[in-house]
């Protein structure tokens, strides 16, 4: 049975409420543990808010900052602000890919299927380039 | 300067180019690489991996506005996705082969002529009275959205596809292979090509562009490019500054977007030249 085009219409819509809710909640969890982050480490180390020998060593290659996830969970076991912030922003990163993926799953539920082999397509060709990355 | 200044300056910038990457569908690249590089003294590097964040906030934040009010049209970004997630990987594999220089040059002319071009279309605001177009009749990517300046509904339909498609793979593998924003090679061929409203083509351009730069964000983070002292202010004044532009899009005339979409561009085609031609 075809549906009708009001019924699209409205389908449409879900749709769209559906990701922008997603982009919304990835948002403002992301902006909270970046904030909450940043506070964080200015209250472990109060010498940033006046020193001016320290913005150095922050900004370059000797500040020690979380590189792979197990040095962010390491981190945030020990209440580092670096780490939630870095855990803030891999939630940003994950973002557009969840984005991605609930697309796909609701285009397979309108039961169009050019967009979800297309959507498929993406997120594939996502995943591939991230780990063609990571072998560099 | 102190930490705690350098957070609240960056901040401040991250706001602004924020709201003008949401607005124009451009990554804010443009505004922060040379505040971090030139202003504030940092690395190159990680300038670079702060401008990958900056992409991914101006997306995130604004696409929720867009999608929501259907300035961003999904199917169109999701087909153009392929082209410029396989126009990256080629660039990415190709990029040890070739001269970047000419390739700067020669990108540089064709941005500095789809502006003037972009310039001479400010009159038109896209709509149905396209060439036919098969494809798009059977992926069903016309649309409408909702124009606040014009105080009406604006349906569009998409013309050209295959040619849109083509161009992206171009304007993906130029990104991957030049290091710039594809935003400003994406919206000139919905422009052009595709015939989308200028709206709906920042808009797309902004909702394809985190996609794009997620791929690449788990490489820049393996190799401790994105430092969070400066990724933070960068990632939370550009989501406030893109929630911002995504808020005025709807309100501002289609002819103002695209006198500024054209300036920026300019600025950019001018950028590369000079990047290609220095000595």
């Amino acid at each position: 049975m075809k549906d009708s085009p009001g019924t699209e219409a409205r389908h449409k819509r879900v749709m769209e409420r559906i990701v922008a809710l997603t982009l919304q909640i990835g948002v403002i969890t992301s902006v909270v543990l970046v904030l909450a982050g940043a506070a964080v480490t200015f209250w472990h180390h109060p010498e940033y808010v006046h020193g001016t020998e320290l913005l150095k060593m922050l900004t370059g290659p000797d500040n020690d900052f979380p590189k792979t996830l197990h040095n962010v969970f390491a981190g945030l076991a020990a209440f580092r602000g670096q780490s939630i912030i870095v855990l803030g922003l891999m939630v940003l990163l994950a973002t557009p890919v969840l984005r991605v993926a609930i697309s796909a799953l609701i285009f397979l539920l309108e039961r169009d299927g050019v967009f979800v082999a297309i959507t498929l397509f993406v997120l594939g060709l996502l995943v591939v380039s991230f780990f063609l990355g990571r072998v560099e | 300067m102190t930490p705690l200044w350098f957070m609240l300056a960056l901040f401040g910038i991250s706001i602004l180019a924020g709201f003008l990457g949401s607005l124009l569908g451009i990554g804010g690249g443009i505004i922060l690489t040379p505040a971090l590089t030139l202003l504030l003294g940092v690395d190159i590097r990680y300038a670079i991996g702060a401008s990958l964040v900056s992409v991914i906030a101006t997306s995130s934040g604004a696409a929720a506005a867009y999608v929501r009010e259907r300035m961003a049209n999904i199917r169109v970004a999701m087909l153009l996705e392929i082209g410029t997630t396989v126009g990256a990987l080629i660039g990415a594999s190709v990029g040890g082969y070739v001269g970047k220089n000419w390739l700067f040059v020669i990108f540089g002319l064709m941005l500095g002529y789809s502006s003037l071009v972009m310039l001479r279309k400010r009159r038109d605001l896209g709509g149905v009275d396209v060439p036919p177009d098969r494809l798009a009749d059977r992926l069903r990517l016309h649309d409408a959205y909702f124009d606040e300046a014009a105080g009406r509904e604006i349906p569009y339909k998409v013309t050209h596809t295959k040619v849109g498609v083509a161009l992206m793979v171009v304007a993906g593998a130029a990104s991957g292979l030049l290091g710039i924003g594809s935003g400003s090679l994406k919206v000139p061929a919905m422009d052009l090509a595709m015939r989308l409203p200028i709206k709906v083509s920042t808009a797309t351009s902004n909702f394809m562009m985190g996609v794009t730069a997620a791929a690449s964000a788990g490489i820049y983070f393996a190799r401790g490019d994105i430092n969070p002292f400066i990724a933070a202010p960068v990632a939370a004044g550009v989501l406030m500054g893109a929630t911002l532009g995504s808020r005025i899009l709807g309100k501002i005339q289609s002819h103002t977007v695209r006198l500024l979409f054209v300036l920026v561009l300019l600025l950019v085609s001018a950028q590369m030249l000079w990047k290609g031609l220095r000595p």
